[in-house]
């Protein structure tokens, strides 16, 4: 009887009129646009805040804003709704006249016209668009927060590894990876180092590269989602490797292709849930020593296959963090040619020899994002690259990242 | 004498109705669409909306998602602004578009639209 009488208090509660009704709610418009050549402005409200598409619709809960010297009455003609249901799009139509039929040049905004916005009010809510220029303005550049070294414009990584009875070692992680088109030039560079002198992986390596994409196939049939993303052709044109003294240095070449592959689970609203990404790749690296650790003269040309795959989740909202991104590298190179090759003894002492043998290398990494730049990661490697090849034996560093990419 | 041997019938074991009760669930159909550009080498805000949609593939997403959101593999970004723009240039859109990883859905379809 109780419950009766608060479910009947409650509905009672909801009615017009009642003087309990709910607060209207504030939706919002992502963008307004203009086209130039007709008399329409379209409205993209956030997919997550949108009203009702009836209350859209309604012309008589649009009104037009125009700033202008002797700014004249827009009144509202019409709403088409272009795409409400996926992107929340519609069209206002209007008319700078009282007159029906409006009027032909009287649908146009005025000359002199500085700005304009959009307002929406309905009996569940309200939405304001901020007046925007009539003219669009032009981006600006600036930094953002990216997901993982693979992505980032620039990436630093500084870890501190301990063991009990030792003491602790430090080393850095970094790369630069710039391209001012999708398609066409841009400067990598990259470094993986560590304070201890004998048995880390000591590596630079700037290069100049062209990326041209030579397949993206378009989605299937059944409008799922694209798997298989493409076919890329990277070319590192110019690069040199060399390491912290410059023992070592190598100029090379190297021309891959690369296969990525994506999958996302989406939630209701049409936001990413999780993230996969994989990254398949296989080329050829050749070049020449100019001088190692064992021969200042160098070995002259060399000449190695090179395959290798990048996989990475970004799983978002979990365990209290922002984002979790766990990302994994291989890479494989055979020479055909005998190179360098550093494997410690026992005591960690620097044991050189020149092989055939294949140089793996090997990363894992875990990285607790705490804001869209900071994060925690957990970081294993395993192997050796190039040019001196120095062994590294599965050794994990924590460390704070920071990263960020061009706007 | 050979006994006879009798086999017994499973009564309603052939034919038998399955158990079960049909209900309407939303299901999600994509069909074709064409979309082709303006004189004026750019596209409508419904067009832009529905390339930058269907490169993606699958359900509808959210015009704030950004690149690196689905992308965070340069390679995978890379292929995808490629195919926007091969779509975009099949449908006569002169209009070049942003790759950046932080550039959203909704910023690529403004950036195609007239």
């Amino acid at each position: 009887m109780l419950t009766r009488s608060l479910l009947g208090g409650m509905l009672l509660a909801m009615l017009p009129g009642s003087g309990m009704e709910a607060a209207p709610k504030t939706y919002k418009i992502r963008s307004i646009g203009r086209r130039p050549d007709s008399s329409a402005i379209s409205v993209n409200f956030l997919t997550s805040s949108a009203p009702p598409a009836d209350e859209a619709e309604a012309t008589e809960n649009w009104r037009i804003t125009i700033f202008a010297t002797n700014a004249p009455v827009a009144r509202v003609t019409g709403v088409r709704i272009i795409d409400f249901q996926v992107s929340r799009l519609l069209e206002l139509t209007f008319c700078l006249s009282n007159t029906d039929p409006c009027p032909a040049n009287r649908a146009v905004l005025p000359p002199g016209t500085q700005a304009y916005s959009v307002t929406f009010q309905s009996a569940s809510g309200v939405a304001v668009a901020p007046p925007t220029p009539f003219q669009k303005p032009v981006p600006a550049g600036g930094a953002a927060a990216s997901s993982g070294k693979d992505d980032s414009t620039v990436y630093l990584f500084g870890g501190i590894n301990t063991a009990v009875g030792t003491k602790p070692t430090f080393n850095i992680d970094a790369a630069v990876d710039f391209h001012p088109t999708t398609r066409g030039l841009g400067i990598k560079a990259a470094t993986i180092t560590d304070n201890r002198k004998k048995v880390d992986p000591d590596s630079f390596n700037v290069k100049l590269d062209y990326v041209y994409v030579l397949a993206s196939p378009s989605a299937p049939p059944d409008g799922s989602q694209i798997f298989f993303q493409g076919l890329l052709l990277h070319w590192d044109y110019a690069g040199v490797e060399f390491d912290r003294k410059g023992k070592n240095l190598n100029f090379t070449t190297v021309p891959y292709v690369a296969l990525p592959f994506t999958a996302s689970m989406w939630d209701a609203a049409g936001n990413p849930l999780h993230t996969w990404n994989m990254e398949l790749r296989a080329g050829t690296e050749g070049g020449s020593n100019f001088r190692n650790s064992l021969n200042p003269d160098g070995y002259g040309g060399i000449l190695r296959t090179w395959a290798g795959a990048s996989n990475a989740f970004i799983l978002r909202k979990l365990g209290g963090f922002e984002r979790i991104t766990i990302g994994s590298s291989y890479d494989i190179r055979l020479p055909y040619k005998r190179e360098l090759f550093n494997h410690p003894d026992a005591d960690g002492n620097a044991v050189y020899s020149l092989s055939r043998k294949a140089r793996h290398y090997l990363t894992n990494a875990v990285t607790f994002g705490i804001n869209d730049y900071w994060g925690l990661t957990v970081k294993h490697q395993y192997g050796s690259l190039p040019p001196a090849f120095n062994f590294t034996d599965h050794k994990i560093s924590m460390g704070l990242t920071y990263k960020f990419k061009e706007k | 004498m050979a006994k006879k041997t009798t086999t017994k019938k499973v009564p309603g074991k052939k034919g038998a109705k399955k158990k079960g009760h049909v209900v309407l669930i939303p299901k999600l159909t994509f069909v074709p669409a064409t979309i082709s550009a303006t004189d004026a080498g750019c596209l409508s805000a419904e067009d832009a909306s529905k390339l930058v949609q269907s490169s993606v593939g699958g359900a509808p997403h959210n015009p704030d998602t950004a690149l690196k959101q689905i992308f965070p593999l340069t390679s995978a970004r890379q292929a995808f602004c490629a195919r926007v723009k091969q779509t975009a240039t099949a449908a006569g859109c002169t209009r070049t578009s942003p790759c950046t990883p932080d550039t959203t859905l909704g910023e690529i379809a403004d950036a195609l639209t007239c």
